[in-house]
């Protein structure tokens, strides 16, 4: 009883006074040095950009440095599809922010998709995958898509499953890379969450290629994929004033002011809504109706944005000038999102904005 | 005083035998009143607690003396004030002694010894919390006013800069404290002008940013959204 009450008072007094709460820290530990973020989890240390949050990881599949590197590998593998010459990086080019360049994005038998590559960069962080579902909700639930989709075909590896198990099971390098990044095999991780992976992994050969593992691996290597380090960190979070030049810096005033009010659906620290970190998501993931057809449409991230043209999920606009007059207009649509409003951007004012743009270019990345 | 000892010890062992003496009877046991010892933990807890409240109440001195205009008060409240935060710290050296590995006592052994104006002392003993957990945004932030109060600003920029990331809330009370740093300076003859002229600058570029990128943060993203 008495040991109780000590421990009652104490949270009594801590709580008392906001300015003297010594709450633990938030999830954001940032390391001495660099001033990076840092974290670890499980076999995996995280090198993240200032200012960028934990991300989220599932528990049945925790990040390691061997599953990231098997991941790695199978992202650029061909072999991961029905014609062996089409791998996830056919449409998710690291130079280009992983997406392909194209309008919409085209399968392996080379039927259209109805939609563009969305980026890859900082998906980690994403609430919700895809363009239009918000109930897919992780790397690995939104994989499934292009592996096994039929229609169209993207990868095309529905039915392939085991076959595509038994070839990396037979390459003596993917084995022993399978079992290094799956120590404990096939129920590593846990026993799955009944999704169609875990329905196909029960055809495979037992051991450690399954093609959940496959699924696993691909999904902690896109989690690493976090671009934080352009001229824009470098200003805001490094304190580097001279970062931006006076037009960028211009620029950035458009963006987050009323008058455009760019940043009010591009908000956080990934311009693109609300964000899930290891403390939770910060809300739902942010759905817009941009003007272009009646569905609303995930508000995709704007970091190297410059490498990421055609724009819009459909890929209508070559230049990023072509998506400001779109969005300078927009709202006379009755159908548009109510955060939307029309606007004038003089010349300047728009080439103030693009630059801006621009400096949210993480130049070094390249899915390292 | 050998007898009256002797008489004392005499009446507590009665005292603890009689209900042996009950239980052994059958009877209904009374509940035992004994206490157990607290561990360090709890004891540094305690210490900590108090330590708390007496800052609180220096704090409202200390706020006081900046609305007083009559000089006699202002000393006053001034007095009470450093005799609060005294009292505070010893509370909380004896908090950080009993459990070395609490860095909310360090954190404070650094608060309380700045508002003394021991700032090198402060300085240690935030160093100290901060060991104990990277990162703690109250550390930082009263380190970052204690670099002020040496005029190391350099430091005290990095302070601001390792806030922002993080915790937006204490980044800008430690732009606030900049800004009266900055006044005080500006009214003083002997200050270095150019230097002040570059942090005023420097604070102007960073209210800047920070005003206009409220929504990177968690609360502006779910502001935006939610």
């Amino acid at each position: 009883m008495w040991a109780a009450a000590v421990v009652l008072i104490w949270h009594g007094a801590m709580a008392s006074d906001a300015n003297h709460t010594s709450q633990p820290p938030g999830g954001i530990e940032r390391a001495g040095k660099s001033g990076a973020a840092a974290g670890h989890s499980a076999d995996y240390e995280w090198h993240l950009p200032r200012g960028f949050p934990m991300p989220a990881v599932p528990p049945d599949n925790p990040m390691s440095s061997d599953k990231v590197a098997l991941g790695r590998r199978l992202f650029f593998e061909p072999r991961l599809s029905v014609t062996g010459r089409y791998s996830c990086a056919s449409c998710h080019e690291p130079e280009r922010a992983f997406t392909d360049g194209r309008a919409l994005a085209v399968g392996a038998t080379g039927q259209p998709l109805s939609r563009g590559a969305m980026s890859l960069i900082n998906a980690a962080y994403n609430v919700s995958f895809g363009w239009t579902k918000r109930e897919v909700v992780s790397l690995e639930q939104q994989m499934l898509e292009p592996l096994l989709n039929e229609h169209p075909v993207e990868l095309g590896l529905k039915g392939r499953e085991a076959a595509v198990c038994n070839m990396l099971a037979a390459d003596l390098e993917y084995h022993a890379e399978f079992v290094q990044a799956f120590p404990r095999g096939a129920s590593v991780d846990g026993a799955g969450d009944g999704t169609r992976a875990n329905v196909a992994a029960d055809a495979s050969a037992a051991g450690p290629v399954t093609f959940d593992n496959l699924v696993k691996a691909i999904a902690a290597f896109e989690r690493t994929l976090i671009a934080g380090d352009s001229p824009f960190d470098h200003y805001v979070f490094q304190g580097e004033h001279e970062a931006l030049s006076a037009r960028q810096k211009r620029g950035m005033e458009i963006f987050y002011s009323p008058r455009a009010g760019c940043g009010s659906c591009h908000s956080g620290f990934n311009f693109n809504g609300n964000w899930r970190d290891s403390q939770g998501a910060t809300g739902e993931s942010a759905f817009a109706n941009n003007g272009v057809g009646d569905q609303p449409m995930r508000v995709p991230t704007l970091r190297n944005i410059v490498l990421t043209a055609p724009y819009m999920h459909d890929g209508r606009f070559k230049t990023l000038s072509a998506v400001l007059d779109h969005y300078a207009q927009v709202a006379r649509q009755p159908s548009s999102d109510p955060k939307l409003r029309t606007f004038d951007l003089s010349p300047d004012d728009r080439a103030d904005l693009i630059a801006f743009l621009d400096a949210l270019t993480d130049s070094q990345f390249s899915g390292r | 005083m050998k007898v009256r000892m002797q008489v004392l010890s005499a009446c507590l062992l009665v005292a603890t035998a009689v209900p042996a003496a009950w239980s052994n009877g059958g009877g209904p046991e009374p509940e035992m009143t004994q206490r157990r010892e607290q561990t360090p933990e709890e004891k540094a807890k305690s210490l900590y607690n108090d330590g708390v409240r007496n800052v609180t109440k220096a704090d409202k001195f200390q706020a006081s003396v900046a609305q007083l205009t009559d000089a006699g008060k202002k000393d006053r409240a001034t007095r009470e004030a450093q005799e609060y935060y005294a009292s505070a710290l010893k509370r909380f050296q004896q908090a950080a002694q009993t459990n070395p590995e609490m860095p909310e006592a360090w954190n404070y052994v650094g608060y309380t010894n700045r508002h003394l104006g021991n700032y090198d002392a402060a300085l240690s003993a935030y160093a100290q919390a901060l060991t104990l957990r990277p990162g703690y945004p109250d550390a930082l932030e009263y380190r970052g006013e204690a670099f002020l109060g040496l005029n190391r600003i350099a430091d005290a920029k990095q302070a601001y800069l390792d806030l922002f990331a993080g915790n937006r809330q204490l980044a800008d009370k430690l732009l606030v404290a900049m800004k009266g740093w900055l006044d005080t300076q500006k009214a003083s003859a002997s200050a270095d002008a150019t230097a002040v002229g570059e942090f005023d600058k420097w604070i102007q570029e960073r209210s800047t940013i920070a005003g206009q990128t409220a929504a990177l943060t968690r609360d502006g993203a779910a502001a935006s959204w939610n």
